[in-house]
C-alpha cells in the first residue's frame, strides 16, 4: 500500500508534442482513483509514466516516500492490468501468474500457495493449467487481474481492463473489481474513457483533457459541481445541455436570459452571480433536470419552456427526447417513458432552475 | 424429391469433373514432368554400372518386379571409394554450427532492433536490408586473403564464420520482422513483472519466436548444406574437409561418365535436404514468405 | 584409424556446436552481467549494442569491409601491387568472354525470371482448384531443397548423349530418337547449351515462385472476388483485373529475388560445362579469374560489376522497407 504523488509532471515527446502538462495529483493510500477522459487526453500516458513504461520529461513522481522518476518499472513495486490483458500466450494460466514471483526468486512452494490463493479469490482455480488461447474474454480478464494480485504490489494500475468485454460482462466485472479493491485495500489507479465505469468504481475521479487535469473529486461532487464546461459535458450520459445566455438583473432578482427563454437563477446563488451581471455565460442543465409537464418530480423550481419534440429514443425505463427551440438550438431531456411524446408536437417542458450551472463564456470555468 | 436432388447433384459432380479435366490433366502433367528427372536419378543410382550405360533407366519398368536389376553396390562404392562418407560427415560438421551460430547472433540483434531504442536503429536496418542482396562474390577475395594470412583457409572454422556472416542479414531481417510484430503489451507486461531485457528475451521472445527461428534454421541449414561456392573458395581441394557438394562436383569433373557413381553420390548429397524439406516444409515455406529477398 | 579420425571429427563437431551456441550465449550473458553494474541510464544505452554487437562485427568483417576492399582491389593489378586505374573495368566491358557472359546473363535473367514467374503463377492458380494441392505443390517445390550441384548431376543425366545408333540413356535424347530425330548434344551445341542450363534454373525456381504466388493468391479476400463476379466479371477477367493487381507486390518481390539469384548463380555453369562453349556467366567468370588466372584485380572488377547489377534491387528493397515502417 502506498500513496502516489504527481508533482508538476510533464510528458513531452521528441516531436514536441506535450501529452501531459503540469500534472499535480495526489492519490491517497488505499484509494481507487479513476483517470478518465476522451482518447488522447493524456490519461494513459500518465498511467504509463507511473508504471515506468514511459520516461518523465520533467516534474517529480513519488510512490510512497520515494521519488521514482529514475527507478525502473520492475523496482517500483507496482502491477498493471493491460487493456489487451497481455497474457503470455506460451505459458499456462499458472505460469502467467507465477512469472513475476519466479523472477523475484520466490520459492516454488510459496509461488504455488500464492498463485492458488489468488486464483481462489478470483474463482479461476479450474483454469490454472490452461493456456490463454483456451480462455474466454472474461476469464482472460480475471487471469490478468490475478497476475497482478499475486505480487501483492503497493499500487495497482489498470489500463481500460474492461473495454474488451461485452456489455453484460462489463457490468459484472465492474462490481468484482470494486469488491476486489475493498478486499485488498490497496491503492488502485484505473484508466478508462467510460464515465460510467469512473462513476461506479472510483472513490475519486480525475478528469483529463488535452493533457491537462481538469478536476479531481468524488464521483458525486464531480457530477454535481463540475469545475468547467468540459467536465460538465463529459460526465453524465446523455451530456449536459448548454445554452448561450446573459446574466441580467431584474426586479425578481438575477436571471439568465437566452435567446428563447429566461430562467431565474436560484435564490441561494444570487450573491455568487452578483458580479457577473451583463456578462456572456454558458448555461448548463442536465437532461434529467428537464421534465415533462405531466411527470414533473416534486420539489423542483420549474420554468416552462416551449420546444418541439424531435427524435425520441425509448429505453424502456426512460425515454431520451431531443427537442428543438424556436431559434433551432437543441436540447435533450430524460423523461418518464409513460409520457407518450410525439415527434413534431410542441410542448412546454419544465426546466428545473435548481439544476442550473453557469460557466464563464471565455474561460469555460464554473462561475 | 430427396432422391432427385441427390441425382442432380451427381450430375453436376460429373459435369464439374469434366469441366475441370483440363485442370487435372495440367496439374498432373506438370507434377509428373517436374518429378521425372529426380526419379530417373533415384532409380539409376540402384542400377548396375554396365546396364546403366547401356540402357535408359525407364527400361527397368519392362520387368518392374525383377529386383535383381537393382543393387546397393554404387552406394557402397561412392561412400567409401570416393570419400562420400567422409564428405557427408564433413557436411554435417560444417552445417550444424554454421546454422546455430547465426541463429544466436541474429535473434539477439533482432530483439535489439525491434524493441530497444537507440540512435541509428533505422539506419542499421536499412544497411542490413542492403546487405541482403550483396553478392558473395564481392567478399571472396579479401576474406580468402585474410584467411590465408591467418592460416584459417581450409579449416572448418573458416567456413563456419563465413556462413555465419553471410547468413546474418537474412536472419536478422527475418527475425526482426517477426519479433517486431509481437504485441508491445507483452513486453511491457514482462517489464512490469520485473523482467530484465535478458529475461524478456529468454522467457518471452525466444519461446514466442520459435516458428520464425525454425524457419531461419531450415533456410540457413539448407543453404549451407547445398553451398558450393563458399566451400570451394575457403576450403580448397582437401578431401579431409570437403563437404558433399564439393566431392560431388569433383566426381563430375573426374568421373563424368561413371553414372553409377554420380547418381548415387548425388542422391547421398540430397538425402539430408530432402528429409529436412519434407519434415519441415511448413517452416521452410514460412521462411520463404517472410524473407524472400535473399538471393 | 579412419574410425578414430571420424570419432575425433564427431567430437570436434559437438565441441564446435557447443562453442558456436554456448559460447555465443555465454558471451551475451557475460556482457549482460557486466552491463548490469552500470546505472540504469547507462545500461539502457549500452545494452542494445551488446545485443547487436556480435552480429554487427560479423557483418562488418564478412560483408562490409570485404566489399569495400574488393572495390579497392578492382583498381589494382593482378597481384594487387600497382594502381592501374580503370583497366580492369575496360577489360570487364570489352573482353570477348565478358561480353559473351553479359549476353548469357541477360538471357538467364529474362528467361528464368519470366518463365519461372509465369509458370509459377499458372501452377499456383491451377493447383488452387484441385484437392491434391499439397502433393502437387510439394513435388514441384521439391527441387528447391536440392543443391545446384545435385541438380546439375540430375540434369547432366537428362541431357546425356550417346552416338546415333546406340541406346540413349538420357531422357531427352531418348525422346528425340523416339520421335525420329538424331540425338542432340544439348550441352555441346552452342545454339542450345545456354538454354539447357537455363532450363535447370527454371526447374529449380518455379516451385519457389509458385509457393509465394500461391500464398498471395490465397491471401486475396474471398469477398473481393465474389464482388467482382457479382459485377459480372468472368474468371479470366477476375484473374487479370483483380488477382494480378492484388498480388502485384508479391510478383515484384519474386522477380527481384530471382534477379539477384540469377546474377549470382555460378554453380550450375561451373558443374555442367565449366563455362566452356560460350556458356560462362559473370559470376562463373569471376571465379575463373580468381582461381584459374589468379588475377585478383580483374576478379574484383567483375565482382563489382555484379554488385552494380544488384544495386537497383537493393534500392527497391530498402524503399519497400521504408514504406512498411511508415505503415
Amino acid at each position: 500500500m502506498a500513496t502516489v504523488k504527481f508533482e508538476q509532471v510533464q510528458k513531452r515527446y521528441d516531436n514536441g508534442f506535450v501529452a501531459v502538462k503540469d500534472l499535480n495529483l495526489e492519490i491517497g493510500e488505499g484509494e481507487f482513483l479513476v483517470l478518465v477522459g476522451p482518447s488522447g487526453c493524456g490519461k494513459t500516458t500518465s498511467l504509463r509514466m507511473l508504471a515506468g513504461l514511459e520516461d518523465i520529461s520533467s516534474g517529480n513522481l513519488h510512490i510512497g516516500n520515494q521519488r521514482v522518476n529514475d527507478i525502473s518499472a520492475k523496482d517500483r513495486d507496482i502491477a498493471m492490468v493491460f487493456q489487451s490483458y497481455a497474457l503470455y500466450p506460451h505459458m499456462s494460466v499458472f505460469e502467467n501468474m507465477a512469472f513475476s514471483l519466479d523472477l523475484q526468486g520466490v520459492s516454488k512452494a510459496d509461488i504455488k500457495t500464492r498463485v492458488t490463493q489468488a486464483a481462489a479469490q478470483l474463482g479461476i482455480e479450474p483454469l490454472l493449467s490452461r493456456k490463454p488461447k483456451q480462455l474466454s474474454g472474461g476469464q482472460r480478464q480475471r487471469v490478468a487481474v490475478g497476475r497482478a494480485i499475486v505480487r501483492n504490489p503497493a499500487v495497482f494500475l489498470m489500463d481500460e481492463p474492461l473495454s474488451n468485454l461485452d456489455a453484460k460482462l462489463r457490468v459484472q466485472a465492474r462490481a468484482e473489481l470494486s469488491k476486489l479493491h475493498r478486499d485488498l485495500g490497496t491503492t488502485f489507479v484505473y484508466v478508462t474513457h467510460d464515465q460510467v465505469e469512473a462513476m461506479t468504481m472510483g472513490s475519486r475521479i480525475a478528469v483529463m483533457n488535452g493533457g491537462i487535469l481538469q478536476q479531481v473529486d468524488t464521483p458525486q461532487n464531480l457530477y454535481d459541481h463540475p469545475a468547467n464546461v468540459f467536465v460538465a459535458g463529459f460526465m453524465g450520459s446523455p451530456s449536459m445541455n448548454f445554452f448561450e445566455a446573459v446574466v441580467q438583473s431584474t426586479e425578481q432578482g438575477l436571471v439568465a436570459q437566452t435567446e428563447t427563454f429566461t430562467l431565474p437563477l436560484p435564490h441561494d446563488r444570487q450573491a455568487r452571480y452578483e458580479g457577473h451581471v451583463g456578462q456572456q455565460v454558458i448555461l448548463g442543465l442536465r437532461p434529467e433536470q428537464i421534465h415533462h409537464p405531466s411527470y414533473a418530480a416534486p420539489g423542483i423550481e420549474p420554468v416552462a419552456v416551449k420546444a418541439e419534440v424531435g427524435v425520441v429514443e425509448m429505453m424502456g425505463h426512460e425515454a431520451i427526447a431531443y427537442f428543438t427551440l424556436p431559434n433551432a438550438s437543441e436540447f435533450i431531456a430524460r423523461v418518464d417513458p409513460r409520457a407518450k411524446l410525439m415527434s413534431g408536437e410542441t410542448l412546454e417542458m419544465l426546466f428545473d432552475t435548481q439544476g442550473i450551472h453557469l460557466f464563464d463564456k471565455a474561460s469555460e470555468a464554473l462561475l | 424429391m430427396v432422391a432427385q436432388t441427390s441425382k442432380s447433384n451427381q450430375g453436376s459432380l460429373l459435369e464439374k469433373l469434366i469441366a475441370k479435366a483440363p485442370v487435372h490433366i495440367a496439374v498432373v502433367a506438370i507434377s509428373f514432368i517436374w518429378t521425372l528427372p529426380t526419379i530417373g536419378l533415384l532409380i539409376s543410382s540402384f542400377r548396375k554400372a554396365e546396364e546403366l550405360t547401356q540402357t535408359g533407366w525407364w527400361t527397368v519398368f519392362e520387368h518392374p518386379f525383377n529386383f535383381t536389376q537393382f543393387h546397393l553396390a554404387n552406394y557402397a562404392d561412392v561412400l567409401t571409394g570416393q570419400g562420400m562418407g567422409q564428405a557427408f560427415l564433413n557436411s554435417l560438421v560444417i552445417s550444424i554450427p554454421a546454422t546455430v551460430m547465426p541463429i544466436a547472433m541474429a535473434t539477439f540483434a533482432a530483439y535489439a532492433l525491434a524493441w530497444m531504442r537507440f540512435p541509428g536503429r533505422q539506419l542499421l536496418l536499412a544497411l542490413i536490408i542492403g546487405l541482403l542482396v550483396v553478392p558473395l562474390q564481392m567478399t571472396l577475395i579479401p576474406v580468402l586473403r585474410t584467411y590465408n594470412q591467418l592460416g584459417l583457409a581450409g579449416s572448418f572454422l573458416a567456413v563456419w564464420l563465413a556462413h555465419t556472416g553471410y547468413g546474418l542479414p537474412l536472419g536478422v531481417y527475418l527475425l526482426r520482422n517477426y519479433i517486431g510484430t509481437l504485441p508491445k503489451d507483452l513486453i511491457e507486461a514482462a517489464t512490469m513483472d520485473g523482467a530484465s531485457h535478458l529475461k524478456i528475451f529468454t522467457r518471452i521472445i525466444v519461446p514466442l519466436s520459435t516458428p520464425a527461428i525454425a524457419s531461419f534454421a531450415v533456410f540457413q541449414f539448407l543453404w549451407v548444406w547445398n553451398d558450393l561456392l563458399v566451400a570451394l573458395v575457403y576450403l580448397g581441394g582437401s578431401k579431409e574437409v570437403a563437404p558433399v557438394t564439393l566431392v560431388l562436383r569433383n566426381l563430375v569433373g573426374d568421373r563424368g561418365q561413371d553414372w553409377h557413381l554420380l547418381t548415387a553420390g548425388a542422391f547421398i548429397s540430397m538425402i539430408v535436404p530432402l528429409v529436412v524439406f519434407f519434415s519441415l516444409q511448413r517452416y521452410f515455406v514460412r521462411g520463404l514468405l517472410a524473407g524472400s529477398v535473399k538471393g | 584409424m579412419q574410425d578414430a579420425s571420424n570419432l575425433t571429427r564427431i567430437l570436434g563437431a559437438i565441441a564446435a556446436i557447443l562453442f558456436g551456441s554456448g559460447g555465443i550465449l555465454a558471451l551475451f550473458y557475460g556482457a549482460n552481467r557486466i552491463v548490469n553494474r552500470f546505472s540504469q541510464t547507462w545500461r539502457d544505452r549500452i545494452l542494445p549494442w551488446v545485443y547487436i554487437g556480435p552480429a554487427m562485427v560479423m557483418l562488418t568483417a564478412y560483408l562490409i569491409l570485404p566489399t569495400l576492399r574488393t572495390i579497392y582491389l578492382s583498381f589494382l593489378d593482378r597481384g594487387s601491387d600497382k594502381f592501374i586505374g580503370l583497366k580492369n573495368y575496360t577489360f570487364a566491358f570489352t573482353n570477348d568472354a565478358m561480353l559473351t557472359a553479359f549476353r548469357n546473363n541477360l538471357l538467364w535473367l529474362v528467361l528464368v525470371t519470366f518463365i519461372s514467374v509465369a509458370l509459377g503463377l499458372v501452377i499456383a492458380v491451377l493447383v488452387d482448384r484441385v484437392k491434391y494441392e499439397p502433393l502437387a505443390k510439394g513435388l514441384i517445390f521439391l527441387p528447391m531443397a536440392i543443391s545446384f550441384v545435385g541438380a546439375s548431376v540430375i540434369w547432366r543425366f537428362v541431357y546425356a548423349y550417346s552416338p546415333p545408333g546406340a541406346d540413349q540413356i538420357g531422357l531427352l535424347n531418348a525422346i528425340a530418337v523416339g520421335l525420329g530425330f538424331e540425338p542432340i548434344g544439348w550441352l555441346v551445341n552452342k545454339a542450345l547449351n545456354n538454354f539447357a542450363l537455363i532450363a535447370i534454373m527454371i526447374w529449380l525456381q518455379t516451385g519457389f515462385c509458385m509457393v509465394l504466388l500461391s500464398s498471395a493468391i490465397k491471401g486475396i479476400p474471398g469477398d473481393v472476388l465474389e464482388a467482382a463476379r457479382m459485377d459480372g466479371a468472368n474468371e479470366l477477367q477476375v484473374f487479370w483485373r483483380i488477382t494480378i493487381p492484388m498480388i502485384r507486390s508479391t510478383i515484384l518481390v519474386v522477380t527481384t529475388t530471382l534477379t539477384v539469384l540469377v546474377l549470382k548463380v555460378f554453380d550450375i555453369v561451373f558443374v555442367m560445362t565449366g563455362g566452356n562453349l560460350d556458356t560462362d556467366v559473370i559470376a562463373s567468370l569471376m571465379i575463373k579469374q580468381m582461381f584459374k588466372f589468379r588475377d585478383f584485380g580483374k576478379g574484383s572488377a567483375i565482382a563489382v560489376v555484379l554488385l552494380l547489377a544488384v544495386i537497383p534491387v537493393m534500392v527497391v528493397n530498402i524503399r519497400r522497407f521504408r514504406q512498411q515502417e511508415v505503415n
